[in-house]
């Protein structure tokens, strides 16, 4: 008894204070389907049982998340790879620790009254997207898919919260944006909206970034974070009836319009060889467009790819060779 | 729970549970089998895949038709291996990837052979972009086909650890079933058996206080309990039985009778105490050994036969000699045969007792009763005997001596027969009496062999030791003689010796006669009552020889004087008295007296003297419808008028 006491008593001062020494952790999440399992990590409440002190910050594209992530304002953000892929050419500070989904979210939506009944009527006309994003580099690839020169196209830059009402403003006669904007701009148009085609252009890889040089500090954190996103993938695919409500109510949209965003995601949480070929391409995408200086290189996007955390989290997770 | 529905439910919980493994090792084996083809597939479009990405590569850098057709076939080898079919891989989201890239996949690749191959910079540009898509989709096949295969292989994996644990357990389970029900068996079955078993060895054994005291709510425990009572009943049946036995071995102990069972086998099952009154048996050494070993080959050769005989069914009685307490006696054996239901006979009773101061009690009998009836047979007497039912059961030789009757032919016979009717009523009454209890004696005659035979008869009651009247003795005898010495000794009592004229007491009988029949007849009857005048001045001068003449010859005249069917009788000392009969005037009466008178007026000689001798007379008439008179009455009437006779001067008469 004189032994066990001070034992038990160690052990409930640690369990009073393990709490306090876990690390907070800010985590900046886009709004959209694409960040589905950290709405369902957070509605399970599956980063507290595995320890993990979850702050997360709301923003309106993966852009403005990896921006909150670089001015400090957050400890790791959800954005499409585009993001790392274009900040290896310039600060590559970003790294990928893990895929959330992939999907193809993104498309081209167009007004049949602005003489966009197809996709070759988009010479002249005004289509928005949100420079620098992922949905830039989709709309230049399904230009180049459909045989558009992109100089035949007027781009105009929209920040993501203004898309749908520069469509609704006739600001453009198109937009190239992702969801849940770009179905919310079409239901708006109505019979108005010209339906174009979605080749497999692009496969978006939504992902987990972090900053290289704050990796370190929360790598702990994080591998509690991933865990708890692993279980929420896997709940995902175990349970889509209640990762559609949690969907549904997070993003405010119906139940079918939920199932169908499940329907066109893939929410395995991973690190693939695909990523880094998606990545490559959008490298030399960078180059060709003007992304990235003339004469500019990418690091070695491997290093954009921090696999370490998630083959702790979740081992067998990561395929890729590094 | 009753054994019948736990052996129910645990054939039912075997048969389930078999049913149930057979079917998940079945299931497991099966989805193992299919884990491994599925992982065999993905495994081939992994392959495929990557000969696919090489493909695109080898075209991205050839642009030949060669490779271009290759990858076609290529691709339509892979989205054949990936038709819908395999309902397991619906769910997988790999597969889902690969189909999906598989059905998109084409159309890039079309458009990419569509480009014209020029150096023209958008078609380059859109060349590059095409082929880095095509790429890129391509290694994501190529990713998706690893994730599948991965996935296979833990699902394989996992149906390999499910088999592997079926395979372990259900065996386990099996045989813990098998223990399980061993050990029900064992618990509700064996040990309650084996208990019962038990009890019944040690019960058989006469351990007749052990008991199971099971609770079980089982039929074992019924049947535990139903033993434990039948046990309970059993001993106390046993101890009244012992009990019984004991009372019946202390009752046949004390009887004066050997009593035994033997059985078939002639062996004795019982024998009481009184066989140690045989020479050399000791009762309990008896049991168990034959009647020839336990009574010596003698005693047998005599009831030998009877043993025999009784097991046969015939019942057997009979006597021999043996010593008994060392003197020689007589045995009474009787055999019963002891006969169960169907008729067999298990055994035979054996009782016997020493009747040898019967058979000298009965030689003595005998003997005494020849003695008696010696002497009955030569007393004068009728010496018979009848029984309650008025039947003759003796008659000694009297009887044929003095009515020629042979009784030999008449004991046993009603009473009625052997007297006769009329006699036989004639007794009857008397008869009744005596049987009733009463001593009656009479008197009667009999005739036989030509003469008859004054009687004297008694008949006495036969009473046992309760006093019930068992018959009666008849005893008659012949009392002739002596009724003929009675009939003189009363004839000389009614008469007077010296005039032989009737006394007092005959006159006593006939007054009271005549009267009757006056009033019988309606005649009158007259009484006269007469003396001698001076009578004892001759007695006193003369002498009473002289007086005693003078009253004989006095007797003389009046009997004389009178009709031969009056009665004259002497009263006493001179009084006379004359009783007529028949009378129908009182007339008649006064004539006779006068008649008398004048009798008497003739001169009595006697002893030479020559008297004058007178007589006066009373007379009393009593006629028969004056209604009744005593005779004393008309006594007393007759002496008044004798009186007034007297009174008269005598010589006279006079009625009264």
């Amino acid at each position: 008894m004189r032994r066990v006491l001070p034992i038990a008593l160690l052990l409930a001062g640690w369990l009073q204070l393990a709490p306090a020494l876990a690390h907070e952790l800010r985590l900046a999440v886009s709004a959209g389907p694409v960040s589905l399992p950290v709405y369902v990590a957070e509605a399970q409440g599956y980063f507290r049982s595995e320890g993990a002190d979850v702050k997360t910050l709301g923003c309106g594209s993966g852009k403005q998340c990896v921006e909150m992530l670089q001015q400090g304002q957050a400890d790791a953000a959800t954005a499409a790879e585009l993001l790392v892929s274009l900040n290896s050419f310039t600060k590559a500070d970003l790294s990928i620790v893990a895929t959330l989904s992939s999907s193809h979210q993104i498309r081209v939506v167009a007004r049949r009254s602005a003489g966009v009944p197809q996709a070759q009527d988009l010479k002249g006309k005004r289509v928005g997207t949100v420079a620098g994003t992922s949905a830039e580099y989709y709309l230049d690839t399904w230009l180049l898919f459909q045989g558009v020169d992109r100089s035949h196209v007027k781009l105009v830059p929209l920040p993501a919260d203004r898309v749908a009402a520069a469509m609704q403003n006739h600001e453009v006669d198109a937009i190239a944006i992702w969801e849940p904007i770009a179905s919310t701009v079409a239901d708006a148009l109505k019979d108005d909206l010209a339906t174009m085609p979605t080749p497999r252009v692009y496969t978006q890889h939504f992902a987990l970034v972090t900053s290289r040089h704050k990796a370190a500090a929360v790598e702990a954190e994080i591998v509690k974070l991933l865990r708890a996103l692993a279980r929420a993938s896997q709940l995902i695919a175990r349970e889509p009836a209640t990762a559609t409500q949690i969907l549904a109510a997070r993003l405010h949209i119906t139940d079918a319009q939920a199932t169908a965003y499940l329907a066109s995601h893939d929410y395995s949480l991973n690190l693939d060889q695909s990523l880094v070929s998606t990545m490559e391409s959008q490298a030399r995408w960078a180059l060709r467009s003007g992304q990235a200086a003339k004469g500019g290189s990418a690091v070695n996007l491997l290093r954009a790819i921090e696999p370490g955390l998630l083959r702790i989290a979740v081992p067998g997770a990561v395929s890729l060779v590094q | 729970m009753r054994i019948r529905s736990l052996l129910l439910a645990a054939i039912v919980a075997a048969a389930v549970l078999g049913t149930l493994a057979a079917g998940v090792v079945t299931t497991a084996a099966s989805l193992e089998n299919a884990a491994a083809e599925t992982q065999s597939r993905a495994q081939n479009v992994s392959h495929e895949v990557t000969g696919l990405l090489t493909l695109t590569q080898e075209y991205a850098r050839y642009m030949e038709p060669r490779a271009a057709e290759q990858w076609h076939l290529r691709q339509a080898s892979i989205a054949k291996a990936l038709q819908p079919g395999d309902e397991a891989q619906q769910g997988n989201g790999a597969v889902a990837g690969l189909r999906s890239l598989a059905r998109d996949l084409p159309e890039l690749f079309s458009r990419l052979e569509e480009i014209p191959k020029t150096s023209e910079s958008f078609d380059m540009r859109r060349r590059e972009a095409l082929l880095d898509q095509l790429l890129t989709s391509t290694q994501a096949m190529s990713d998706y086909a690893d994730q599948w295969f991965q996935d296979v292989a833990v699902a394989r994996q996992r149906a390999q650890k499910r088999f592997q644990i079926v395979a372990f357990t259900t065996p386990m389970v099996m045989l813990l079933m098998f223990m399980l029900l061993t050990w029900v068996v064992r618990q509700r079955l064996l040990l309650p058996v084996q208990r019962l078993a038990e009890a019944a060895a040690l019960v058989g054994e006469g351990h007749l206080g052990h008991r199971i005291s099971s609770d079980a709510p089982d039929e074992l425990g019924e049947l535990a309990r139903r033993f434990d009572a039948m046990t309970a009943a059993v001993s106390a049946s046993r101890d009244q039985a012992a009990h019984a036995a004991k009372r019946l071995r202390a009752v046949t102990d004390n009887l004066p009778t050997m009593i035994a069972y033997v059985d078939r086998d002639e062996r004795f099952r019982f024998a009481n105490d009184q066989y140690r009154r045989l020479p050399g048996i000791d009762p309990a050494s008896l049991i168990g050994k034959t009647v020839k070993e336990g009574l010596g080959d003698e005693a047998y050769a005599v009831v030998g036969p009877c043993l025999a005989a009784t097991f046969a069914g015939e019942r057997q009685q009979f006597e021999r000699m043996s010593l008994v307490d060392g003197k020689p006696s007589w045995l009474r054996s009787e055999y019963l045969p002891d006969i169960d239901e169907h008729g067999q006979v298990l055994g035979l009773y054996a009782m016997t007792i020493d009747v040898t101061e019967r058979r000298e009690a009965g030689a003595r009998l005998r003997d005494s009763e020849t003695r008696l009836r010696q002497i009955t047979d030569n007393l004068p007497v009728l010496i018979s005997y009848v029984d309650s039912q008025q039947r003759l059961a003796f008659a000694n030789a009297t009887f044929k001596s003095w009515l020629g009757v042979e009784t030999e032919g008449m004991i046993g016979r009603p009473m009625c027969e052997v007297v006769g009717t009329q006699t036989f009523e004639a007794r009857r009454d008397k008869m009744e009496r005596a049987l009733q209890g009463e001593r009656v004696e009479f008197e009667g005659e009999i005739t036989g062999q030509g003469v008859t035979r004054a009687t004297q008869t008694a008949y006495i009651p036969d009473r046992d030791a309760d006093g019930t009247v068992q018959g009666l003795y008849a005893l008659t005898s012949d009392v002739s003689s002596l009724k003929r010495v009675e009939q003189q000794l009363k004839a000389l009592a009614r008469f007077d010796t010296l005039t032989g004229l009737p006394n007092r007491l005959h006159y006593n009988e006939k007054l009271p006669e005549a009267l009757a029949r006056s009033a019988r007849t309606g005649n009158g009857v007259a009484l006269m009552f007469l003396d001698i005048d001076h009578f004892k001045a001759i007695n006193d001068s003369l002498g009473h020889a002289t007086g005693d003449a003078v009253l004989k010859e006095f007797a003389k005249r009046l009997q004389k004087s009178v009709r031969a069917t009056d009665t004259v009788a002497r009263l006493a000392g001179d009084e006379f008295v004359a009783i007529l009969e028949g009378l129908h005037d009182v007339a008649v009466v006064t004539l006779m007296a006068d008649k008398i008178i004048a009798e008497m007026n003739m001169p009595f000689i006697v002893d030479e003297h020559i008297l004058k001798v007178t007589t006066s007379v009373g007379i009393s008439y009593h006629s028969a419808h004056a209604g009744e008179v005593s005779p004393d009455a008309l006594l007393d009437r007759a002496d008044k008028a004798l009186y007034e006779a007297k009174s008269a001067g005598r010589n006279v008469h006079r009625m009264a």
